[in-house]
């Protein structure tokens, strides 16, 4: 790799690690564990950036690293191997209604299974199509419509007779 | 409500993401990470291999010697600490003991991970089990000598799989912040040598290929652990074919030995049947339940052949059955299973109740068992690591 491209990269890094670090935080719900994926997105990408030269499509690849990898390389992890000096994050009630509203979907959103959860982080907060987001996990739109379908109709029951009630 | 559901869950998205406020990463620091891990790609394969075929040779069995006349050595083994108390009825690992049915315990040495220290595989092996963490594989033996298997640096992922007599191990290494690459290795323990190796790359992003089950003396590879498969023979390195581009899982080899028990899901649809690595693993004999489509559960076989459990994290059913009677498999009635979001599989134990791990949000792990004649569940008392449902473990024992 040439100098010029080390310097195309940590450009990239430098400008678009923030906006990456908060997906990788949707994705995983954990702070130390969104870093430690974008490293991983991010060192992936390096043994391919003489291909990535257009800033946005070097972004999309990173997020396609990242959901996938939050999919798939955390099955061995993430589930009953936390660290147990950590605690898990809990909602911390709010004065104010509606933001207490939207923690507890947070905290019903980090309940759903990853590919679910990676699903509706692509297309309710960084706006993909189902078509992008079958492309960017590799798989059909059927199966978009489905864990969409199947993690807003989970929500759906587990926020019923609560707070959503209250939208309408 | 469905259009409420969505706003909402926007919302809390945007809300969470500003939360965070997360600080940008340092390009030059990643960008030396990163070099580090490209540097350590080119001697993590050759490591692995020589720290495995060091831990066999030293200890882990003892080369061209069968146990049956030398019995292995372990290298790196700890002295055991053996105890007897309870009989649990199956195989478990609970505070870093392992305990077995006879009611023998033995202190098992760390993960070899320092961020996750629970073990989270366990199988029966030749004379013992094998217990894994994300890095590090033990051979337990029944006397409780351990012997490391294999062992990768922390930021790398190794799986081990062992042969349904536990005489083979097939480990898996992929490097942490690599490409798709990874290396499967096949090792006999009873013999204490190495059968095979093959490196392979992953057709998807960041799904690597992995050995995922055995089919008689050879490994089914896939990509991730929901195909598509392809059939290696680790004693002569050839291969039946190329990865195919079906979706599902297999849950094990059936009853006739010639084909294997499992489902896939074309366009969504779930089918169950019998997939036959040999012919590029077409599926026959199927029954597709349009009520469970798109449905992507864990399949796992009774260790009679005779049924099969499937674990859904993503439904709220949890856990259900189907029988598997010659050629047909037949669904059963669902099971009042609680839900579970551990995708960790389910085991059986030998008084066929099927065995999951519930939701945690703690180290450890509470456990369900469900009784099938019965068809009810419960909770198991303690938390625990990982268990399986072995009675005793294979030959060699």
């Amino acid at each position: 790799m040439t100098t010029a491209e080390d310097a195309s990269f940590v450009d990239f890094v430098n400008t678009n690690s923030g906006i990456l670090l908060r997906t990788a935080g949707l994705f995983t719900g954990d702070r130390s564990r969104a870093e430690d994926l974008l490293q991983t997105a991010l060192t992936k990408a390096y043994l391919h950036w003489s291909k990535l030269h257009e800033p946005t499509a070097a972004r999309a690849y990173v997020r396609k690293i990242m959901a996938n990898t939050a999919t798939s390389w955390w099955r061995l992890r993430s589930y009953g191997e936390r660290p147990t000096a950590v605690l898990p994050e809990v909602p911390v009630p709010d004065p104010t209604a509606a933001r207490d509203e939207r923690l507890m979907v947070w905290r019903h959103l980090r309940g759903l299974p990853p590919r679910q959860r990676v699903v509706l982080v692509l297309r309710y907060y960084e706006d993909l199509s189902e078509a992008e987001i079958a492309d960017t996990l590799g798989i059909s739109r059927g199966a978009v419509k489905s864990a969409a379908s199947r993690a807003l109709q989970r929500l759906r029951g587990e926020m019923t007779g609560s707070a959503l009630e209250e939208v309408h | 409500m469905a259009n409420s559901v969505e706003y909402l869950v926007r919302e809390a998205l945007q809300l969470e993401a500003t939360s965070r406020n997360p600080v940008p990463f340092d390009g030059v620091e990643t960008l030396r990470r990163a070099r580090r891990a490209r540097t350590r790609r080119r001697i993590a394969v050759p490591f692995a291999a020589i720290l495995a075929v060091v831990a066999i040779s030293a200890g882990a069995g003892v080369v061209t010697a069968s146990v049956e006349r030398t019995p292995a050595t372990p290298a790196a083994s700890a002295t055991p600490t053996v105890t007897r108390q309870h009989k649990p009825g199956v195989v478990q690992v609970r505070d870093n003991k392992l305990s077995t049915p006879d009611g023998r315990t033995f202190t098992l040495p760390t993960t070899g991970d320092s961020r996750f220290q629970q073990w989270i595989r366990l199988e029966p092996a030749y004379d013992g089990w094998l217990v894994s963490s994300s890095v590090k594989t033990i051979w337990v033996r029944s006397d409780g000598r351990t012997s490391v298997v294999s062992e990768v640096p922390p930021d790398d992922l190794a799986e081990a799989l062992a042969s349904p007599d536990g005489r083979k191990v097939a480990v898996t290494r992929h490097g942490r912040g690599e490409d798709n690459t990874s290396t499967v290795t096949v090792y006999d323990l009873a013999a204490g040598t190495k059968v095979g190796s093959t490196q392979l790359t992953g057709q998807r992003d960041s799904e690597y290929a992995m050995a995922y089950r055995w089919f008689g003396g050879r490994v089914v590879l896939a990509q991730g652990d929901s195909a598509p498969y392809a059939l290696w023979d680790p004693a002569s390195g050839a291969y039946h074919g190329k990865f195919t581009g079906q979706e599902g899982r297999l849950a094990g080899v059936a009853a006739d030995g010639k084909r294997m028990v499992g489902f896939t899901t074309t366009n969504g649809a779930f089918c169950m049947g019998f997939i036959d690595p040999e012919k590029d693993f077409a599926m026959s004999d199927q029954k597709c339940d349009p009520a469970r489509n798109g449905r992507f559960p864990f399949p796992s076989l009774s260790p009679d052949r005779h049924r099969v459990a499937f674990l859904d994290i993503e439904a709220d059913a949890g856990v259900w059955t189907a029988t598997v009677d010659g050629d047909r498999i037949v669904p059963d009635r669902p099971l009042p299973a609680p839900k579970s979001t551990a995708d960790r599989g389910l085991v059986w134990d030998g008084d066929g109740r099927v065995l999951y791990q519930l939701p945690t949000f703690t180290s450890v792990a509470d456990w369900a068992a469900c009784d099938l004649a019965a068809g009810r569940c419960r909770k198991l008392n303690g938390k625990i690591d990982v268990l399986f449902g072995a009675q005793n473990p294979p030959a060699g024992s």
